[in-house]
């Protein structure tokens, strides 16, 4: 039984490992401002289209759902404040982290894992950077700064296409709709709109940059590394997701 | 006597339960160069990664550079690493940089090196004029052939000047003309900056071309340094590693006289070549 428990808490005790360091490194000179950038388009700007997508899809399912649910009560004109409660507390913080836990934990771990496999990892060391500082500090500033900012517009396009749904199909005007869609949201909501995303991407970026660099078996090895930084991010998202919404249950 | 530039006293490693060296002690005198021979999986390339602290060793002591660096911390090593060129056994070439910025990424990311850009160019386009590459400086490494990487490793590995270069099996798996061009490279390195040398590799002919040859700065090739059949050992020495042990060490005399089974499977006999041939890797009378 203890064998069985060996290896995951070797790994989860590797893993707070390289989020000390890495945390640590933060405030270290040098920080690669260069490699902060590119991070932020490829991760920020690389997944916007996808992101916008998914945001808009989910906020016109969700008033498609709530209509019916609503109208047996009468009360479709709260179709806003559902929409919007559920959108910025929860849809949009945990699909966007899922999007970009499986677009860019994977991306970042099948090229660190690539990069471990051909020795370019230790050649970094050899000559003369931190693979800490110079990899996965930018990879989690960057992260860390633009998943807010892709959760906020996910947020956003959600609610248009609440708007579109609910003033189409369900008949409120779209004034209805926006007042009652903003009006119901509080400092709480925000706070934890904006947090939860921060939090996911501190996880998605360090489970991806642990993964990728601590591939090993050659290409198979690669394949295997994005696998499973995909899988435990995603695991992590929803396991943070209940922590983080239950600190602000029980703060209201 | 001078102090070592590298000394392994005793060094001892292991992965998990599985022992991979064990008691391996030489000292690498500045101007000496080391040929280290073995079977796949013997150590070799452990050692070199030893070397430069890439991995810590569970037992004894390494020195580099007059410092013991076996408990030594990262950020405490960068400082000695930026004295030390290696050369991985692929090349170790960034994929995401050109050629120009893979050479000059020791120069422009060594925390003590404040060399400007316009020096950092120049030497860079020097080190690879060396190798005979300054015409790839915007290709990326995807875009050159096996051997030309190896040769992009090398400039990237001497871009500093450094007192020690180190070359994991540079040879492996390239033909024997682009093998013979690279291990040329290596004796002019050693030649025109007098750098110490340790060489992993599994074939005995870049030994001996390490003991026997040097550079002809005029002809811009490598020439024999004594005549056939005899002996240049040009303050080189031969260990031979077997299943993590140092089983051998000497001179490329010793080599050839050594009568253990395993250790003599790694001497090859080289004729003397074709009349005529001299005028490629000939001897010069100096």
């Amino acid at each position: 039984m203890l064998d069985y428990l060996k290896s995951p808490v070797q790994t989860f005790q590797d893993f707070l490992v390289l989020t000390g360091r890495s945390v640590r490194n933060l405030t270290r000179p040098p920080i690669y401002w260069r490699d902060v950038l590119m991070q932020m388009d490829s991760i920020g700007v690389g997944s916007l289209p996808i992101v916008a997508l998914i945001g808009a899809f989910s906020g016109i399912v969700m008033t498609l759902q709530m209509s019916r649910a609503l109208s047996t009560y009468g009360a479709t004109s709260q179709t806003g404040q559902v929409v919007s409660i559920s959108i910025i507390r929860e849809l949009g913080p945990v699909l966007t982290a899922l999007l970009v836990a499986g677009r860019n934990a994977s991306g970042i771990a099948s090229e660190l894992g690539s990069m471990k496999v051909t020795e370019q990892i230790d050649a970094m060391r050899a000559l003369g950077t931190d693979p800490i500082q110079k990899l996965v500090v930018p990879r989690l500033m960057a992260t860390a700064f633009m998943q807010p900012l892709l959760t906020a517009i996910a947020d956003f396009v959600g609610l248009i296409g609440g708007l579109l749904i609910a003033v189409s199909v369900i008949g409120n005007t779209a004034n209805q709709y926006w007042t009652s869609a903003i009006d119901v949201l509080e400092l709480n909501d925000m706070v934890q709109g904006l947090l939860k995303p921060f939090v996911f991407a501190i996880v998605i970026s360090l489970v991806g940059c642990f993964y990728g660099m601590r591939t090993s078996g050659g290409t198979q090895g690669v394949g295997l590394a994005t696998t499973k930084a995909v899988v435990v991010a995603s695991v992590w998202v929803f396991v943070l997701d209940v922590l983080v919404t239950q600190i602000f249950v029980s703060l209201q | 006597m001078a102090e070592p530039i590298l000394e392994y006293s005793n060094v001892g490693l292991s992965f998990d339960d599985k022992r991979v060296l064990s008691g391996v002690s030489f000292s690498v005198l500045p101007g000496d160069t080391y040929i280290l021979l073995g079977a796949a999986g013997s150590g070799k390339t452990l050692l070199l990664k030893l070397a430069i602290s890439l991995l810590q060793c569970d037992e004894g002591s390494i020195r580099l550079l007059g410092r013991d660096i076996t408990r030594l911390r990262e950020s405490e090593m960068f400082d000695l690493r930026a004295e030390v060129g290696i050369l991985f056994q692929e090349g170790g070439l960034f994929d995401s940089l050109t050629i120009a910025e893979n050479v000059g990424y020791p120069l422009r990311n060594q925390k003590n090196s404040n060399t400007n850009e316009d020096q950092i160019e120049a030497r860079v386009k020097a080190s690879l004029d060396f190798v005979e590459l300054g015409h790839t400086l915007d290709k990326f490494p995807s875009e050159l052939s096996g051997g030309m990487r190896r040769r992009v490793g090398i400039a990237r590995a001497s871009v500093t000047n450094p007192k020690l270069s180190l070359y994991d099996s540079p040879t492996a798996g390239l033909d024997p003309i682009t093998a013979h061009t690279i291990m040329s490279l290596i004796v002019k390195e050693r030649e025109i900056r007098h750098t110490t040398t340790v060489l992993v590799t599994h074939r005995y002919q870049d030994g001996a071309m390490m003991a026997n040859y040097r550079w002809d700065k005029n002809r811009n090739t490598v020439y024999r340094a004594a005549p056939w059949g005899e002996y240049a050992n040009l303050r080189t020495t031969f260990l031979v590693m077997n299943e993590g042990r140092n089983v051998f060490r000497g001179t490329q005399q010793e080599l050839e006289a050594c009568r253990d089974p395993y250790v003599s499977q790694f001497v090859l006999r080289q004729p003397a070549p074709k009349p005529g041939a001299e005028l490629y890797q000939g001897y010069l009378p100096a």
